[in-house]
């Protein structure tokens, strides 16, 4: 009615609310009183909150360190604050110097360990997922012996890291849910053959999950020899709709492989046609269950693609040119690391010299196609990247990892 | 767009306070509850709409009215002529110049934005709350949207120890 208010319904605070644009903007709505801090942390709420908000990118890590997105990205703020109150030195880990990251997704960090007291390194090193924010972790079990018996003689070239791990991105409606879940995937290269396993925090156990040998994945002989030779670790890896993509353009090969976590099963598919520079390409989620894929067309980095498949499904034969963009070509480009929706983007001067390099950090929101400045630093260094993408979930639950 | 022309379907809204409006079927589908109603078979005569008042209900038909698409069946005369680009800027002056109300008015407007479902009405008579939300102190907040601070000193400093990062 029209009289003057004393209280506001529950059901039109939910409504208010949930129109909140951002995770800080709901935090200081609930520091207000108890009954709003109720509203706002009661589990249907947070899971059409986060139906509505698009995970943000608050930074990345580079080389041990987090970067937070600094102004005028939209994240600036809340990255500044998730940099003072989160430890991403992971000092809370027994011996943490001896961690290095090795992925992170869904505001959560997969690290691993060399104690370096073997003159060889152990084929599968100590793994733990962070929450840096919470400042908490969950040391892995070793890979069963049992499990990993059906592994041949691992491919002698490959001194080191045969074995790659990952995080397994958690579902959309996963991160609505809140879920507290984690799944690692660990990847084996050997001479002859692919094998991965899969750890979930369910189960709190390994199994194994998939193998193939290279003859029963690539074309011929050639192909075999040189794509085993490559070892995963060192190419690049992407994730869109469920499978896992990893890309040889930085050695010419037009081909993918594909690990299909539903089914786990791997194959191999075909780049969409054209001359990709090998400055990096990345296969993101486009929308409507189809992939799409950035890259570089030629020799210069300064048309950067956006092509579409025109279908859905995991490895797509027609694909369509949706967007190029035009980049400045008085600079270089690559492509650091990609997610379902954010690319991440470096940018450095064609014409100064190697030491003296400011490298800038570019983001594009895949859906909205707009690129944005996150980060700005001396040295351009060629290491992995790593998107630090949401607030860990226990942020805005009570339930921790 | 105001002509009503013969055989345009016309619906009939009451308000609890006695008070009857009739609009046309496409404007009252603007509120997707009355569209399930009407989809439904559930809308032959008069609709009574609970809750809203004769004032407010008159304010939300005066939205509908405004923002039901001028295109296909209804009214098609008014958007020929005008470009979507003129035509979407018009309706945002049009919109700033109807939720100059005050807050009682506000707050009933958002109420019956979602109790009739307009999702484009309950946007813009949140945004003012989003706003203060996002731009004001704790004190200006509890104010706006008249509450009190009732936790407990200790459970206050967790709270704000655990957000920190949103208060920078």
């Amino acid at each position: 009615m029209a009289s003057p208010l004393t209280e506001i319904p529950a059901h039109l605070l939910v409504e208010i609310f949930l129109r909140l644009p951002t995770a800080e903007d709901l935090a200081r709505a609930s520091a207000a009183c108890v009954s709003f801090r109720r509203l706002t942390t009661d589990g249907s709420f947070l899971r059409s909150f986060r139906r509505l908000h698009a995970p943000p990118l608050l930074g990345f890590l580079d080389y041990g360190r987090f970067r937070p997105a600094l102004p005028p990205h939209p994240s600036a703020p809340a990255a500044r604050a998730l940099a003072l109150a989160a430890d991403f030195y992971f000092s809370f880990i027994d011996s943490y110097c001896h961690w290095t990251v090795q992925d992170s997704r869904d505001g959560r960090v997969l690290l691993d360990r060399d104690l370096r007291q073997h003159e060889q390194p152990p084929v599968f090193k100590d793994l733990a997922v962070c929450d840096p924010l919470h400042r908490r972790y969950v040391l892995l079990p070793p890979v069963p012996h049992g499990l990993d018996a059906s592994l041949e003689p691992l491919f002698p070239m490959v001194s080191e890291a045969q074995c790659k791990a990952f995080l397994d991105p958690l579902g959309e409606e996963e991160i609505a849910a809140g879920e507290t879940t984690f799944r690692v995937i660990l990847m084996a290269n050997c001479k002859t053959s692919l094998a991965a396993f899969i750890f979930s925090s369910n189960t709190g156990q390994w199994q194994a999950a998939a193998s193939k040998g290279w003859s029963d994945l690539a074309l011929g002989k050639h192909d075999m020899a040189e794509m085993s030779w490559v070892h995963p670790f060192i190419l690049r890896r992407h994730y869109a709709y469920g499978c896992f993509y990893w890309d040889w353009v930085e050695f010419g090969r037009k081909k993918l492989l594909l690990l299909d976590t539903r089914k786990m099963e791997f194959s191999i598919a075909d780049l969409p046609p054209g001359e990709w520079n090998k400055e990096g390409l990345a296969i993101v989620e486009a929308g409507e269950g189809r992939l799409g894929m950035f890259g570089f067309h030629g020799e210069a980095t300064s048309n950067l693609i956006y092509t579409v498949a025109r279908n859905t499904g995991k490895s797509p034969r027609q694909w369509q040119v949706k967007k190029t963009f035009l980049l400045d070509s008085g600079y270089k480009y690559r492509i650091r690391d990609a997610t379902q929706r954010y690319l991440l983007l470096t940018r450095i001067d064609a014409s100064s010299s190697l030491n003296d390099r400011l490298t800038g950090y570019f983001a594009m929101d895949v859906k909205t196609l707009q690129i944005q400045r996150v980060y700005e630093k001396q040295n351009y260094r060629l290491h992995e990247t790593y998107p630090y993408i949401n607030f860990p979930p226990s942020l805005l639950s009570s339930r921790r990892i | 767009m105001a002509t009503r022309e013969a055989g345009k379907k016309m619906i009939m809204l009451k308000s609890p306070d006695g008070m009857e409006f009739e609009v046309e079927e496409a404007v009252a589908m603007e509120s997707q509850t009355i569209r399930k109603m009407i989809e439904d078979d559930c809308a032959d005569t008069a609709i009574l709409i609970p809750n809203i008042n004769s004032k407010i209900l008159s304010r939300v038909i005066e939205y509908c009215n405004k923002h039901v698409p001028t295109t296909g069946a209804t009214g098609a005369a008014a958007s020929d002529t005008v470009a979507p680009a003129a035509l979407a800027e018009d309706l945002k002056i049009w919109d700033a110049e109807f939720i100059k109300v005050n807050r009682a008015t506000r707050f009933n407007l958002i109420q019956a934005a979602s109790y009739l479902n307009i999702k484009g009405l309950l946007d813009l008579t949140s945004q003012t709350t989003i706003d203060t939300i996002s731009d004001n102190s704790l004190e200006e907040i509890r104010s706006f949207l008249s509450t009190k601070n009732d936790y407990l000193p200790e459970e206050e400093q967790t709270i704000r120890r655990e957000n920190q990062w949103a208060f920078q």
